[in-house]
């Protein structure tokens, strides 16, 4: 457990190395939230107006916590592993005494850890600047499901981020283009980064509920909002637990079939 | 003139040079090809769900918002298209490879950015001049509109072409960041919208300061005749000024440069 606290730590400094660029990753974050946040604001401009479910307080709601729920789940170093493997540079952590998984999992976690404490004060800020009419949950049965809901799409990220990174063993040349399409297009409109999915028509809708990107953004908001209700809640945790077991059980298969394609190129 | 001729080969040049590198990543040719256009479809799918409740943005109709929003795509995609070079910029100046630009004898700001013509952003052109098209006609714009729309669509790229110089020239300077183009790209999709969308001072600041507004709402709104001839007259005289200070600043980034790691 020691050597992965120190992975933790290592992990955190090695963010403050390049402090500017990582001010400027923020920036971005910023600017996304404050393009989205606009938009709605314009939209409900007239404050009695509701739609798609949505009042200006709800929408408004849902803006800022997905500035959240990006910090905690969609921030991650494991986006290198792409590189280590094409670079060859994986050799050096196979020969080491730590499991490679629980490795870029620590260093996720202390990306987590960083992106958090900035996100909070990036909130505070723009809520001193815009004034969102914000919904705060009171409900402990409703927080305490958000909690495990939140889990498990931090872990649902980690494994469908290593799972399109695996391709770097069989195509090295085109994980980029993996990561553009799977992470930055798919994930990001399927999982409820751009607009909320309950706007889309419902045989759309449902037809996204089914998917393993659901449950990374648009499901743990939905459940702090209190939209949803507590069959739907358990159904969905069952629905995310699955798509985790399905997907690290593919995972470690891929896993195996690329490191007896591994060839070390560049090293 | 003989320059010119010099240039336009040395161009076509670097772009054979970069159709071959895209032939020996065929899938990844396609998968970002992809990529590009289900971005483009979900947006505009959501476009569509948005405008049909709300009938429009702000003070703009549903029609002008779409047309706003093609627009935007495809000067965006023009300017990735001709620039794509700036995105992998970085890298040279921090392995010293700069050099190797610098020692040649032709202007490293020509190599820099007109280095790396994307083709798979010119797959998405055609297609985009065709949404142009339709998402024009409800608008019905004149003749007179569409030569606007052209002229400042060119100053548009002339700015985009200013504002990559600024951002490769910040390259130079600032060694330490890499997310500057990144950057640049995400205050570019505020542009995706009408800019008053952000308020007055936000629209202001993005028209003037970085001058978005003056690169894609000014010809969204020159199709639509929502432009006075004043605002066009200041629009090409701001891209010339811009132009003259980002040559300016790349002239001053040069002398920054350190040749570290060479």
């Amino acid at each position: 457990m020691r050597k992965y606290w120190q992975i933790f730590k290592v992990s955190f400094n090695q963010e403050f190395a390049y402090r500017f660029n990582f001010l400027m990753w923020r920036v971005r974050n910023v600017i996304q939230i404050l393009v989205i946040f606009s938009f709605w604001n314009t939209i409900f401009s007239n404050s009695s107006q509701a739609f798609f479910g949505y009042d200006r307080a709800k929408i408004l709601t849902y803006v800022f916590g997905i500035l959240i729920l990006r910090a905690i789940v969609l921030s991650s170093r494991a986006v290198d592993v792409a590189g280590e493997i094409s670079s060859g540079n994986l050799t050096n952590l196979l020969l080491k005494p730590v499991n490679y998984f629980k490795y870029w999992f620590c260093r996720d976690i202390s990306s987590k850890a960083l992106n958090i404490g900035f996100s909070a004060v990036e909130i505070f800020l723009l809520y001193l600047w815009l004034k969102p009419p914000l919904y705060f949950q009171g409900d402990p049965l409703v927080l305490i499901s958000f909690l495990v809901s939140l889990i498990l799409a931090v872990l649902l990220f980690f494994v469908i981020l290593f799972l399109v990174n695996m391709i770097s063993f069989f195509m090295p040349e085109n994980a980029w283009a993996a990561q553009f399409l799977f992470i930055v297009i798919i994930l990001e409109f399927f999982s409820g980064g751009i607009f909320p999915l309950d706007i889309l028509p419902e045989f759309l809708f449902k037809i996204f509920s089914y998917l393993p990107f659901y449950y990374l953004l648009f499901f743990p908001l939905q459940v702090y909002l209190g939209k949803v209700s507590q069959f739907l809640i358990f159904k969905g945790i069952i629905i995310a637990f699955f798509w985790f077991m399905v997907l690290s059980f593919a995972l470690l298969k891929v896993w195996r079939l690329g490191l007896k394609a591994y060839n070390a190129e560049g090293r | 003139m003989k320059i010119v001729r010099r240039y336009l080969y040395i161009w076509s040049i670097l772009s054979k040079k970069s159709f071959f590198v895209h032939l020996t990543r065929k899938l990844g040719f396609f998968v970002f090809l992809t990529g590009k256009i289900l971005r483009f479809i979900f947006f505009i799918l959501f476009l569509f769900f948005i405008l049909k409740k709300t009938n429009g943005i702000g003070s703009y109709s549903k029609d002008q918002a779409i047309l706003f929003f093609v627009v935007f795509n495809l000067i965006s995609s023009l300017s990735q298209m001709f620039f794509r070079n700036v995105y992998t910029f970085r890298q040279s100046v921090v392995s010293g490879n700069f050099d190797l630009i610098l020692s040649k004898p032709i202007s490293p700001l020509f190599r820099v950015i007109f280095g790396g013509f994307d083709f798979i952003d010119l797959v998405t052109i055609p297609p985009l001049i065709l949404a142009l098209f339709y998402a024009a006609r409800p608008l019905s714009p004149d003749f007179y509109q569409v030569i606007l729309f052209v002229l400042l669509l060119l100053n548009g790229l002339f700015i985009s072409f200013s504002l990559h110089t600024i951002i490769v020239s910040l390259s130079i300077i600032t060694l330490e960041i890499d997310q500057m183009v990144m950057i640049y790209r995400d205050l570019e999709t505020m542009a995706r919208f009408p800019l008053e969308v952000y308020g007055k001072k936000v629209a202001s600041f993005l028209t003037f300061f970085i001058p978005l507004g003056i690169m894609i709402a000014f010809p969204a709104k020159a199709l639509m005749g929502l432009l006075s001839p004043r605002f066009i007259v200041v629009s090409v005289l701001f891209g010339f000024v811009f132009f003259f200070i980002s040559i300016k600043f790349w002239n001053f980034a040069l002398t920054k440069y350190t040749s570290a790691s060479s």
